[in-house]
């Protein structure tokens, strides 16, 4: 047996729990893999699963739409309403018949389904894509853990796709470079955190269910809010941005309002303190067809914002500076 | 409102009225954050008319312990990059330092030294605002303080077992109290009204897998607990380390191997907060 | 890096960590190298300790540098009372291997330190030893 074998992309042993009543599902899925591979804790009910589940999060939860205790998709929202386990992919085993019912799938928080019976290549296949989806989407960003480009990608997609009203805000640093020059990396990782954390705090104090902040990478962020919402939010991030990133320099240069280096050749060069630039894309009526789009736009609004050498939004071809 | 709780030692109770008084700018403070309309100048301009507390709140703010030390010049900034609860918190801490530090020798900087390493699991199991686990890390031992200020014989007689029947503090405190200082922890909490996720870290970091609503905090606060008596900075009454649940572990998603990182963290953050005070 | 009391610091020495004001905002930064001018400024503020890079100071048991050898030390002691227990056993020997790795990282370090500081002086020593000569030479000559 070779022990390097191993279900991608992890590669140490998996635990996985099944939660069926059925004697077909149990032996269907519990002959998928070796137990090297992965180790399945059968339940028959679903409340001794839930409270397992506190203790021991598994890697991978199948359960059979027909638990003796309760229905197998309220056991499954109920798993994905915690939030700490959120990310555990969750298998639904339905009936031909079921899938009738379940027609509106944004109501059964399932990561995907199987149709009993399944063919075990079928369900091998099923099982392992799902696996692999779900450590796909763990694309944060190591510095600041927010969501990376491809859930940013998909949040904005989705949103299009429905045709929902948004305002799309994409933010930068300027002077960042010089920054981290003088500064070294890790100062410049703490600026970074430090934006990251504005950002973060002040999109939250908007309490609004669909609003999102992502880290694209460096010193780029993007958010998304309620186009009535977003202007406010700009005003307050540049305000609270101004008013904290001073304290990361050395206090000469913070007194001096700039950095001042010399280049290779020897001439003096003066980068002012940092300032953040914000481009607001909206989406009204349905106007955005693809997430492309967005971004073309946005790029041309974030030229302009960055002409300006202090923070200040721009926001599909009306401009606000911050007061001077 | 919380009433008075009744103690095994000679029939003695341990008195709401004589808990230590929270600065009244908290209890405003807290009404403004719980009113949607209220924005964070106005609960910035409220803090700071204390003059003497903010200074020990951006002292507080600076050190290691939270993510920007060195960086955080007023209140409002504070309040925007490590959010109010973690605000409340270090309020908490700097009104009760006096009687930690009047009550327990090392306690404090136990409690500083456990904030630290609350922050630093929190990173490495990668939960949100890490920060805000610190909280419970500074105020975990606050019941052992609370029971030496108000009947300070009791004390006495925990520490005289713990010297004589080789137990540590928490097991004296169950035979002497009848129950432990997580449970005094518990009952402050209520008085306070403190969030039930704080609630939990301070109440459950002896029994993590009991946390009903909040076992991630609970479980950061046990493992901090044990790290920092490990490397002994400062007294939690005894010297010995707590026991480790391996399930405080799993419940994160943490391996011993992750500790060690943060190990390394603390080896050198120690250092610096090693002067934090408000002597 | 080793924390020292400021008293005992020399101009030369590089900060290894910012010293910050009473308010908590840095006042010096860290990599910035001290001198008699900022060690006075710094003794009227009442600063007790900076924490400098490297390890200077040959502080015999002065709580500097690392703990990591105490630590070693204690460890029986402070697991005394799980010898029947298997998750704390395996616990312990985990930590033990950790800082057994620290504790001889450290220690090559410092011994390639103290190498770096003996080539140092002989440098010097050889650099005198060629001007002196060369003073003599340049005497007989006259």
């Amino acid at each position: 047996m070779d022990s390097c074998e191993r279900i991608a992309p992890f590669t140490r042993q998996l635990n996985g729990f099944l939660l069926t009543p059925r004697r077909e599902i149990l032996e269907m899925v519990s002959g998928l893999w070796t137990t090297d591979l992965i180790a399945w804790t059968i339940y028959a009910r679903g409340k001794s699963a839930i409270e397992n589940l506190f203790t021991d999060p598994p890697d991978l939860l199948v359960v059979d739409s027909r638990m003796p205790d309760m229905p197998g998709t309220d056991l499954v929202n109920l798993i994905k309403s915690e939030n700490v386990y959120r990310q555990v992919p969750v298998v639904l085993c339905l009936d031909a018949q079921d899938l009738v019912q379940c027609s509106n799938w944004s109501t059964i928080e399932a990561d995907d389904f199987l149709i009993i019976p399944c063919a075990a290549d079928e369900a091998r296949a099923r099982l392992s894509l799902t696996l692999c989806r779900a450590s796909r989407s763990l694309d944060a960003n190591p510095l600041s853990r927010l969501p990376g480009n491809t859930t940013i990608i998909q949040r904005i997609q989705e949103l299009i796709d429905n045709r929902q009203d948004f305002a799309l805000g994409y933010v930068d640093l300027d002077f960042f470079k010089s920054f981290n020059d003088k500064y070294g990396f890790s100062r410049g990782d703490e600026a970074l955190l430090m934006t990251a954390r504005i950002i973060v705090n002040t999109i939250r104090s908007f309490s609004c269910a669909s609003s999102f902040v992502g880290h694209v990478g460096g010193d780029d962020f993007v958010f998304i809010l309620p186009p009535d919402m977003v202007e406010d939010a700009c005003r307050q991030i540049i305000d609270r941005f101004d008013a904290i990133i001073p304290n990361c320099y050395d206090p000469e240069d913070q007194e001096r309002g700039f950095i001042r280096s010399t280049d290779r050749k020897g001439n003096f060069q003066e980068f002012p303190i940092m300032a953040i630039s914000l481009a607001v894309v909206l989406n009204l009526d349905a106007r955005l067809k693809h997430f492309g789009e967005a971004s073309q736009i946005a790029s041309v609004l974030k030229k302009k914002a960055k002409e300006n050498p202090k923070s200040c939004y721009v926001i599909d071809r009306r401009d606000h500076s911050s007061a001077a | 409102m919380a009433e008075d709780l009744k103690t095994e030692y000679k029939g003695k109770l341990l008195a709401v009225k004589d808990l230590p008084t929270l600065p009244k700018v908290l209890e405003e403070v807290t009404r403004l954050v719980e009113d949607p309309d209220a924005s964070t100048d106005k609960i910035a301009k409220v803090i700071s008319l204390d003059q003497v507390l903010t200074a020990k709140v951006l002292k507080m703010v600076n050190s290691p312990i939270y993510g920007f030390p060195g960086r955080i010049g007023s209140i409002h900034n504070a309040l925007v990059l490590l959010g109010f609860n973690v605000i409340r918190g270090v309020i908490i801490s700097t009104s009760v330092f006096d009687i930690m530090t009047k009550s327990m020798v090392g306690l404090w900087e136990h409690s500083v030294g456990c904030a630290l390493a609350c922050t630093e699991i929190a990173k490495a199991a990668g939960l949100k605002d890490p920060e805000e686990y610190s909280v419970a890390g500074l105020l975990h031992d606050l019941g052992k303080v609370v029971a030496a200020v108000q009947m300070p014989q009791v004390k006495i007689d925990i520490e005289a077992l713990v010297k004589s029947q080789d137990l540590t503090y928490f097991q004296a405190e169950k035979k002497v109290l009848g129950f432990g200082h997580d449970r005094i922890n518990a009952w402050l909490a209520g008085h306070w009204h403190l969030p039930v996720r704080l609630t939990e870290g301070i109440s459950h970091h002896h029994t993590p897998t009991r946390a009903e609503h909040y076992p991630a905090s609970a479980c950061v606060v046990h493992i901090a607990d044990f790290l920092v008596r490990l490397m002994e900075y400062g007294s939690g009454g005894d010297d010995n380390v707590p026991p480790l649940d391996p399930n405080a572990l799993k419940i994160l998603k943490l391996q011993l191997k992750d500790l060690e990182g943060v190990l390394d963290q603390l080896c050198d953050k120690f250092l610096e907060v090693a002067d934090l005070s408000f002597a | 890096m080793q924390k020292i009391p400021l008293t005992l610091a020399k101009a030369g020495m590089v900060l290894a960590k910012p010293v910050l004001r009473s308010n908590g905002l840095v006042l010096i930064g860290e990599n910035a190298e001290l001198s008699d001018a900022i060690i006075q400024r710094l003794i009227k503020m009442e600063i007790e300790n900076v924490v400098v890079q490297g390890t200077p100071l040959d502080l015999e048991g002065v709580g500097s540098g690392t703990p990591y050898n105490r630590i070693l030390e204690r460890m029986d002691h402070l697991f005394r009372k799980y010898e029947n227990d298997q998750d704390m056993a395996l616990v312990k020997k985990r930590l033990r291997e950790y800082f057994q790795l620290k504790a001889a990282a450290e220690a090559a370090k410092a011994a390639q330190a103290a190498e770096a500081v003996e080539a140092a002086k002989a440098a010097k020593a050889a650099e005198e030893e060629v001007k002196e000569t060369a003073k003599s030479t340049a005497k007989k000559g006259v």
